[in-house]
């Protein structure tokens, strides 16, 4: 069973300083969240799990 | 007057020595000392463990509650007390609540009551539980042989009498490691006082960083397993739930609640450490913040033709940079992008119609 239900996730980019992904927006048990890429947090790290688990695709940033 | 000159004084039983005084007339006391009366010491007092931080749990009386007081139809994970994770993989249901049911001494404490029974699953199990960051947990001196004896005290109200289990797991990313042991509760649905001491990891390390470190757990429910191994000593992901007498999911109604949780260096427990709210709140804010007035907007200014900028400075550096989230944005504003670190959110928002804000901001740095 997996720890949180993530339904969506896409990469969102510094729109600002053109640096790149800076985070993904994702549906996380039914919210709308922003998650930094940073390993430490614990939903970027349970999308990473789901990712290698083969159960959840991160869209790439529009 | 009399004057009695001696170096030692034993029992008269056992011949144990209580207390030995040497050519200075400095005293020594062997054994544990009762003092009934008021105790002044005109110099320096000078105790083996610290007298204040001692509790490494946050939030143990369970009053701060940012994100509610309830929420039912539980099935995985939630947190109402904040710090306090439930957590289960049976295929149960439950209402977790921060509770006005609490022995004396304390206002609250955190229930968990079974919606959904479920009797079928194996080698799961449920808890309450509360991470401790690894970098708050080097005076344990874990991978050594000085690692330190924790004892946990807490006072907890079950639905069932019998042998419940409490242990602890030590995160550190490669050697994960359990230790659990058994406390009984004498009689159903009343308020009773526990303490169990674990014993210090002299085998694996706890990371010095931001993560996980050690987590206390109350198990309810383990089955398969998560029911095997070996209580008090630290071992594979098994040693979890042994000996457990209950598995309280597999019946509806039935309830646990905890408060009053402490957790702390050496094998005796000492009274709970009270702190005051202000402080217990900074303390959780570390891992999550709500905007007080969360029905409210926060607003920003204006950034180029179109988009608005909103800062929210955390009122304490939080662990991680955040997951942030939101209820929603003022007039027709959207979401454009967010740049958020430890201590700080920007929020920008693309809204052509004027002045934006963000409503019902959340921020979540969870272990």
């Amino acid at each position: 069973m997996n720890e949180m239900n993530i339904t969506s996730a896409q990469y969102f980019s510094d729109v600002l300083g053109g640096q790149g992904n800076i985070g993904i927006s994702a549906t996380i048990d039914g919210i709308e969240m922003s998650v930094p890429l940073d390993p430490a947090n614990r939903h970027y790290a349970e999308i990473l799990r789901q990712v290698e688990a083969g159960t959840l695709t991160i869209a790439e940033a529009e | 007057m009399s004057k009695l000159k001696v170096t030692t004084i034993s029992d008269p039983d056992n011949d144990n020595t209580a207390l030995t005084i040497d050519s200075s007339g400095n005293v020594t006391a062997s054994q544990n000392t009762t003092l009934s009366g008021d105790v002044t010491v005109s110099g320096g007092f000078i105790p083996s463990t610290q007298l204040s931080h001692r509790n490494l749990i946050i939030n143990g009386d369970m009053r701060i509650a940012q994100r509610g007081t309830s929420e039912t139809g539980v099935t995985a994970t939630t947190y109402i007390c904040d710090r306090w994770r439930w957590y289960s993989n049976l295929a149960d249901t439950v209402t977790i609540s921060q509770s006005t049911d609490a022995p004396d001494n304390f206002a609250y404490s955190l229930k968990m009551q079974v919606t959904t029974a479920d009797t079928s699953t194996t080698n799961c199990y449920a808890c309450f539980e509360q991470m401790i960051e690894a970098q708050d947990l080097q005076h344990l001196q874990y991978n050594s042989s000085s690692a330190k004896t924790l004892t946990a005290s807490f006072w907890v109200k079950s639905s069932q009498a019998g042998t419940h289990i409490v242990g602890m797991y030590a995160d550190n990313g490669s050697t994960n490691r359990d230790i659990s042991t058994t406390y009984t509760v004498n009689s159903a649905n009343t308020w009773e006082y526990k303490t169990v001491s674990f014993i210090g990891n002299t085998s694996e390390p706890i990371n010095n960083d931001n993560g996980r470190g050690l987590r206390l757990w109350f198990i309810v429910d383990a089955r398969g397993d998560k029911a095997s191994g070996s209580n008090d000593t630290w071992g594979g992901v098994g040693n979890r739930g042994a000996g457990i007498g209950n598995e309280l999911l597999d019946t509806v109604g039935n309830t646990f609640q905890i408060t009053g949780v402490q957790l702390e260096v050496g094998s005796v427990a000492t009274p709970f450490e009270h702190r005051s709210y202000g402080e217990e709140l900074a303390r959780c804010q570390r891992y999550y913040w709500r905007s007080f007035y969360f029905g409210s907007a926060y607003y920003g200014m204006r950034y180029g033709s179109t988009n608005v900028m909103v800062v929210i400075e955390l009122p304490t550096t939080m662990r991680v940079t955040p997951t942030v989230s939101y209820t929603g944005f003022t007039g027709s504003g959207t979401l454009y992008s967010t740049y958020n670190n430890a201590d700080r959110l920007q929020i920008y928002i693309s809204d052509a119609d004027g002045a934006a804000g963000v409503y019902g901001t959340e921020a979540d740095a969870e272990l």
